[in-house]
This record gives structure tokens, C-alpha cells and sequence, in this order.
């Protein structure tokens, strides 16, 4: 046996959401949430994060599930996930394969199956990782987040969640609850990772984009990058500088040299600021022409 | 810290264990349950050499706390056998030769079976995608492949 270095804290799995609010009224502080726990169960155990009380989601068991609502008049359909859906369930939805396609792209290239079976789509935005594999799809599909503390709940988009590496600007006692997808039928999306191995690997940079075109024209972009900052990060000058031309080879390229250029990635052990800023143009053609060829 | 009591179903015999939240699975399987055919690797979810099923799902023990079971039912590979009569699934891997050192068996065996409970005759893809969690640093796959082959009756 491994030595639990981590401090130990007390344990409770709330099955209820009222259960859930009195918990956090009465801890003071030092509160953390376990999802799947995938990578919390390891930092708690080195000893890299500690808290006084462990909190388990997974009796909510309202927070798993893919629905769909569709589409009224003069409102668009979405697709409503709940946070603790496994990265597997998201994986072989076929309801995001056909709608959302960079999700369950992404999904399948996260971890091995057996942590894809246990990690979720909320603990793997809340870990705030730069390089969070469903980060850069959900960017790019516009998501927003139902958040829920007992003091209400509120909703943001899912760029405004994360700070800096390991750091959202959720409050202490707040969690994701819902994950939403607005609809948009003509869109091609797509998402690819960059690391030293084919599976199993953290990325160096991952990028998503999604793409709507008219009459040839680009008429909506998106881009997203992780491992390009400190955070996931929208490419907003690659997508301007897109809006409107062709959807051809040579525009993709210049928008990524634009990408790169909008990019701040760190040196860390896995790859150099240097390889990041190599990459990053190579990376967002290939993702954009992905995104292309999924629009017919 | 206060130790919790943990119930679950433990290759199909219901369990209670006390033990502290904290502790994780693969401990509490080796150390308080005797399934010591659970193995430790890499202690981080990348090796896949502690796998067993939680409700038929392959996971790594090692990322699980113990609280985070309460009311699953797991399977190990102690629970493959019955009355001392080996798994066809294990039969295959003997025949196949498909153990060297034996440490990433277990867990082999065991993402091998959440695979053929699902789908009893896979395609190799199929094999290849379901043990891509666990690593051989021994003998390479191909055995092992074949094992699971063999036992899919391909």
C-alpha cells in the first residue's frame, strides 16, 4: 500500500439537494466536491490538494443524463447535460454524435476507458485543466453552465468558468450542475489533440472549431484552444479575421498563424512554449478543414 | 477523521466493511476483502493493472475512494471462478500463454470480460479498443489478444 500522505477529512454523500445545502451551511470552510474523481482521489492522496470535507456528488444522481429539448418557435433547441454524465456515456451518445460531433470526439480520446468510465463532463471542467479535453468542443458549440450553490443558481457561459490553470471562478459552495448546447443545424464541428501518444495522453494542444457557411461564404466560426494559455481560450481574431471569406486550405492556414499569435502557451514538462507556438497554426487548419468536411 | 461503513456486493456476495473515507478501493479490496488479485501500478489511472468492474464497467481501483462504492456491486478477479472451476476467459489465457509475469493479468482478464458481457464475439478492433487502458510491460499483446480471441470463440 501506497502511503496516504494526504491529511485525512470527513466524508458525506448528500442525496438530496437540501441535504446538499445543509452540508455546506455547516462546513466552514475547506469544503471540496468529488465528481468521478479521477484526479482528485490522486491529489488528495499526494498530498497536492487537501480539504476538511469531502463532499460526493454522486447521490445526486439527477446530475447524470443527456436530453434533448427541441427546437420551439423563436427558440432554438439544446441539448442538456448533466454534469456528472461520464465521459464514456458522452462518448456513445449518439444524440451529441450527430449534433454536436466535437464533443463525443473529444470525449473518446480523454484518459483510458477506465477513467472515461468514472471521470465527468463537470469534473473535468471544474479541475480547470488548460488542456481539459472537453474544454475546447464546448467552447466552440457556445455552451453555457447552470450553476448551483444553496444560495440560488445562475447561469454563465462556459468561457467565463475558468480563471488560470486549476482555478475557476466558482464560489466555495457552488458546483455545475447542467451543462447546455444550444442547437445549430447547419454546423460542422470537430476536435483534435496533439500529444507524444495516439492514446492515453494528456495534450500539448488540443483544438475544436466549429464552422456555418452561406452561399460559400463563412457566416459563423469558432475556434478553441487548450494548452495555449492558462486557460481553454476562444481564438477571437483567427475567427474575425474568417468571418466572411471562403472556407478554403489557404484562409484556415492564415487563421492559424493568427491563432498562434492571439496565444500565450507556457513551457511546461510536456512540451516547450516553443513546440506550442509551432504547433498551434498546423493544428488549427487541420482542426478547421475537420470541421469542413462535416458540413455536407 | 471517522471511520464510514461501507456496504456493496462483493463478487456477488453482499459486504460491510468499515474503514476510513479515504482509503482507496484498491486497498480496501486487497487489505480488508483478501482479493488480493487486485494489483497497484502506477497509482494514477494509467496502467490499468487494479482494474476491476464496478457494476460491469471497467474502472482503476486506484482513483476510487472507498466511500464512492457504497451500494455498487464489484467484481474481481476472485469472482471469475466458480467453485475452483476457471473462467473460459481465464482458460483462454493459460492456453494462449498469454501471462508472463502475471501482473497485468488480473486486470486483462477483467476489462477482457466487461468486453465479452456486452458483446460476446467482438471484432479484434473491438479487443484491441477494450484493453487499451491496460499496459503489458512483458510480452507485448498479441497473446493476449489471442486469449481473448480464442475465448470470443473467433
Amino acid at each position: 500500500m501506497i502511503e496516504q500522505r494526504g491529511k485525512g477529512y470527513e466524508y458525506c454523500r448528500p442525496g438530496s439537494w437540501e441535504e446538499l445545502a445543509a452540508i455546506l451551511c455547516k462546513a466552514e470552510a475547506g469544503v471540496m466536491f468529488l465528481a468521478g474523481g479521477t484526479d482528485l482521489a490522486v491529489d488528495l492522496r499526494t498530498g497536492k490538494k487537501s480539504c476538511a470535507h469531502l463532499v460526493d456528488l454522486k447521490g445526486l444522481t439527477e446530475l447524470q443524463g443527456i436530453a434533448e429539448t427541441a427546437a420551439e418557435e423563436g427558440k432554438k433547441g439544446e441539448i442538456c447535460i448533466g454534469s456528472l454524465t461520464s465521459i464514456h456515456q458522452l462518448e456513445i451518445n449518439p444524440l451529441l454524435q450527430e449534433k454536436a460531433a466535437a464533443l463525443p470526439e473529444a470525449a473518446c480520446q480523454l484518459g483510458s476507458r477506465q477513467v472515461r468510465n468514472r471521470a465527468t463532463l463537470g469534473g473535468n471542467l471544474a479541475n480547470a485543466s488548460p488542456t481539459a479535453d472537453t474544454a475546447a468542443p464546448l467552447l466552440v458549440l457556445d455552451a453555457f453552465l447552470e450553476l448551483w450553490s444553496p444560495s440560488g443558481s445562475r447561469h454563465i457561459p462556459v468561457e467565463d468558468l475558468w480563471q488560470k490553470a486549476g482555478k475557476t471562478f466558482l464560489a466555495a459552495d457552488e458546483i455545475i450542475r447542467q451543462i447546455t448546447l444550444p442547437l445549430a443545424p447547419g454546423r460542422g464541428t470537430a476536435f483534435m489533440k496533439l500529444g507524444p501518444r495516439q492514446a492515453m495522453d494528456i495534450a500539448i494542444i488540443n483544438a475544436a472549431a466549429s464552422l456555418e457557411l452561406e452561399d460559400g461564404r463563412i457566416s459563423q466560426v469558432r475556434i478553441a484552444l487548450g494548452g495555449a494559455g492558462e486557460r481553454p481560450l476562444r481564438m477571437k481574431q483567427a475567427e474575425a479575421f474568417l468571418l466572411g471569406k471562403e472556407a478554403t486550405a489557404e484562409h484556415f492556414a492564415q487563421a492559424g498563424v493568427l491563432a498562434a499569435q492571439e496565444s500565450s502557451p507556457r513551457s511546461s514538462r510536456r512540451a516547450s512554449r516553443e513546440y506550442r507556438l509551432a504547433t498551434i497554426p498546423v493544428l488549427t487548419e487541420r482542426v478547421l478543414l475537420k470541421a469542413l468536411s462535416r458540413l455536407s | 477523521m471517522d471511520k464510514i461503513k461501507i456496504s456493496f456486493i462483493l463478487n456477488d456476495k453482499p459486504v460491510t466493511v468499515e474503514t476510513y473515507p479515504n482509503k482507496r478501493v484498491v486497498d480496501l479490496l486487497r487489505e480488508d476483502c483478501e482479493c488480493t488479485s487486485v494489483k497497484e501500478g502506477c497509482s494514477e489511472g494509467e496502467c490499468g493493472a487494479c482494474t476491476v468492474l464496478v457494476n460491469g464497467t471497467p474502472v482503476t481501483s486506484c482513483l476510487m475512494l472507498a466511500g464512492q462504492i457504497e451500494g455498487d456491486s464489484i467484481l474481481t478477479l476472485e469472482g471469475l471462478s466458480k467453485d475452483g472451476e476457471l473462467d473460459k476467459l481465464q482458460t483462454s489465457f493459460v492456453e494462449a500463454g498469454a501471462v508472463q509475469c502475471g501482473y497485468c493479468t488480473p486486470g486483462m482478464v477483467l476489462s477482457a470480460k466487461a468486453l465479452l458481457m456486452k458483446n460476446p464475439h467482438p471484432t479484434h478492433e473491438e479487443i484491441r479498443r477494450a484493453l487499451s487502458g491496460n499496459l503489458c510491460r512483458c510480452t507485448g499483446y498479441t497473446k493476449i489478444f489471442k486469449a481473448v480471441d480464442m475465448a470470443a470463440g473467433n
